[in-house]
């Protein structure tokens, strides 16, 4: 079998893929990004683009029937995306950390 | 996400907590051993260093015939053939009987395990399978399985109990559903980290709830179903649908054929049909039944092990005395279903191995994750009402003895594994080395409450002092576990004798995996236990100091003093 058609080869790509998208949706997260203070992003209209990001591999997962792929993607992105929001923002500095007592 | 009235709200959070609370410590214990045996199979093959096994195809067939002559023709009915970790196969020729004094249809036979290579029987043993004796070398992995599955409680009870666990489980998920309000606004929303440490637990609580709710929910309902399906369904079906025979309802939820012809036949060689079988599957053979041996209606079933794409394992069914492929069997009935489908789906969604390794990790995470969970709601309970009633604070040194306790018992019992391997009496030294781990922690925790409530009741400054920061426990058990965990792989080495360079020529890579992952999650553990003890000095220097400036304050020396001391602190002090 080609190597890139493997399930672990697929699986590890939709999760870069959503990775990315979960990124991007934590760092211009209106509510996280007031909690700390930092510029606002909610002009930039993007989340929606960021949310389809996340969700891109699903309907290839699906219409291709790489189900193993898609049950191993679908409980990666949880993973991945708890780890993700924990992580503070990367400007906060020591002394910002305690701005968060205030909400 | 749901709007709740006030009233409602108090009484979910009631039902969230208390069903925590109530049966949080046993639900972790499952979860946690449902992590590790995830794992089960790379476990058993690492407790023995590596198994140098050939395939189920390599030399069977000689040695079946030859065994097959041995056992009285009654036992002919079933042969189950299935490899041990240590390379060995275990082939049980069998029928099914009830004891003489009554009870339920067992299998009964004759138990043979065999080298492939040389042919030579290392044992032989006749009786019901219940009474047979286990493989040694899968102590560690039964031990691990069997406290995930039934807590080692016996009979039904124990699955009633597991089961009864995964609804707790459940009902937690859905109350903490309907508890978070703003579920979606703040699941990207990382923990505040300020002064107020139960502001913190309880956003870390809630974030890591928040993302775990789709795999407690598959957890709770396919682990609820596994453990009632046999306690508890098979008996209503069979008492609705069979009169009460349950070895019938198994025969037709299995699908075995109930007409066989007996009239002897010649046999087709095993080794031939599993290869074909094997070329169908893309998979090797893990395990086998051969059923009427030596009839016309003798067939072999095979189960393989997961294929790239596939989400679980076929049967393929080949009849031994024409040689004939008969199709797949699926696991439930005779043609495949929407039942048996469903089936599969939550052996895969409950396992986690369908995938390989990348699989097994999402799941073990997951399910750390979800332990995780379960602890922090725990202690976020009863930090809310230690306070008030002493008694919960005893519950709290439980948790913390639980949370820290398993792990520490499980690491005592791979521990026990290794020096019973050699005494070829794995199975008490495993139980024995659990029991001692458990002591251990058990240990740490009374030594923990005696001060501690000492402390408490006393209020000296020496034994505050004591309290504070010498006798906090979660370091300490931080430290043991992470001791425990670095020595396991070196302990592994010096009781099999077996270093990393055997294993690099012997290319078993797993088992140098298992032993880094293991000596890593060790030091893992030993700097956390630094990195809190660290914090806990630092804020308590941190709470004397201004305790000091306070007592200044009040005995004279005026608010301008304080506001100077204040001012003259470092930054980020």
């Amino acid at each position: 079998m080609n190597f890139f058609a493997t399930t672990g080869v697929i699986a590890l790509l939709s999760i870069a893929v959503s990775t990315l998208g979960l990124a991007l949706l934590t760092h211009s997260n209106e509510k996280r990004r007031r909690v700390y203070d930092l510029h606002d992003y909610s002009k930039l209209h993007l989340r929606k683009v960021f949310a389809l990001l996340v969700c891109a591999p699903l309907p290839f997962l699906l219409f291709f029937g790489r189900w193993p792929a898609l049950i191993m993607w679908l409980m990666a992105i949880c993973l991945i995306g708890w780890w993700l929001a924990w992580r503070k923002p990367v400007k906060l500095t020591q002394s910002e950390v305690h701005s968060g007592d205030k909400v | 996400m749901f709007k709740l009235k006030k009233e409602n709200m108090k009484r979910m959070l009631g039902v969230h907590g208390w069903a925590g609370v109530a049966l949080g410590l046993l639900m972790y214990v499952v979860v946690l051993t449902g992590a590790i045996v995830v794992f089960g199979h790379e476990l058993g093959e690492w407790s023995i260093s590596g198994a140098d096994h050939a395939p189920l195809t390599e030399g069977i067939d000689d040695n079946l015939r030859r065994l097959a002559a041995d056992v009285p023709p009654e036992h002919l009915e079933d042969v189950a053939l299935f490899m041990t970790h240590e390379g060995y196969i275990k082939a049980f020729f069998h029928t099914h009987k009830a004891k003489d004094g009554g009870g339920p249809v067992q299998d009964f036979g004759t138990l043979f395990k065999f080298n492939p290579e040389t042919g030579e029987v290392v044992s032989k043993q006749v009786g019901f399978s219940s009474e047979l004796s286990r493989d040694p070398s899968s102590a560690l992995e039964r031990f691990l399985v069997l406290l995930h599955v039934r807590l080692h409680v016996p009979g039904k009870i124990g699955l009633y109990l597991t089961g009864i666990l995964g609804l707790v489980l459940l009902v937690a998920a859905v109350s903490g559903l309907l508890l978070h309000r703003h579920l979606f606004k703040e699941m990207f929303l990382s923990p505040r980290i300020g002064k107020n440490r139960a502001l913190t637990a309880r956003d870390k609580h809630n974030l890591a709830g928040t993302w775990g709710l789709p795999f407690a929910f598959i957890l709770a309902f396919t682990g609820a179903f596994f453990s009632f399906a046999l306690s508890l369904g098979l008996p209503i079906i069979a008492i609705t649908a069979f009169e009460g025979d349950q070895q019938k309802a198994v025969d037709t939820i299995v699908g075995v054929p109930q007409q066989v012809d007996d009239t002897p036949a010649l046999m087709a060689s095993t080794e031939w049909l599993f290869r074909r079988a094997e070329a169908k599957e893309r998979a090797p053979v893990i395990f086998a039944t051969i059923t009427h041996w030596g009839t016309v209606d003798a067939k072999v079933q095979t189960l393989h092990d997961i294929s790239d794409g596939q989400l679980y394992p076929k049967s393929h069914v080949f009849s031994m005395a024409t040689g004939d492929y008969l199709g797949t069997k699926p696991r439930l009935g005779k043609v495949p279903s929407t039942g048996n489908a469903l089936v599969n789906l939550m052996g895969v969604l409950h396992f986690g191995t369908f995938a390989g390794l990348l699989s097994q990790l999402i799941w073990f995470s997951l399910g750390l994750a979800t332990c995780y969970v379960t602890i922090s709601g725990i202690r976020l309970w009863i930090k809310r009402r230690e306070e008030e009633q002493p008694l919960w604070f005893f519950f709290r040194q439980c948790t913390d003895y639980v949370a820290y306790g398993l792990p520490i018992a499980c690491v005592a019992s791979a521990m026990g594994f290794f020096y019973g391997y050699p005494k070829a009496n794995t199975f008490d030294y495993t139980v024995n080395g659990f029991f001692v781990g458990c002591l251990l922690a058990a240990g740490v925790g009374l030594a923990h409450i005696v001060f501690g409530r000492t402390a408490h009741v006393v209020k000296t400054d020496v034994l505050e002092h004591v309290r504070a920061h010498q006798l906090h426990t979660v370091p300490m058990y931080e430290i043991g576990l992470g001791v425990l965990l670095f020595a396991l792989p070196w302990v592994r080495m010096l009781a099999s004798g077996t270093g990393w360079g055997d294993l690099f020529a012997r290319e078993h890579v797993d088992v140098i995996g298992m032993d880094l992952a293991l000596s890593v999650a060790g030091v893992m553990f030993v700097y956390s236990a630094y990195k809190r003890t660290r914090k806990h000095v630092d804020d308590a220097a941190l709470h004397d100091k201004s305790h000091a400036v306070l007592s200044d304050a009040r005995a004279g020396n005026g608010v301008g003093s304080m506001m100077r001391n204040e001012q003259s602190e470092p930054a980020g002090a």
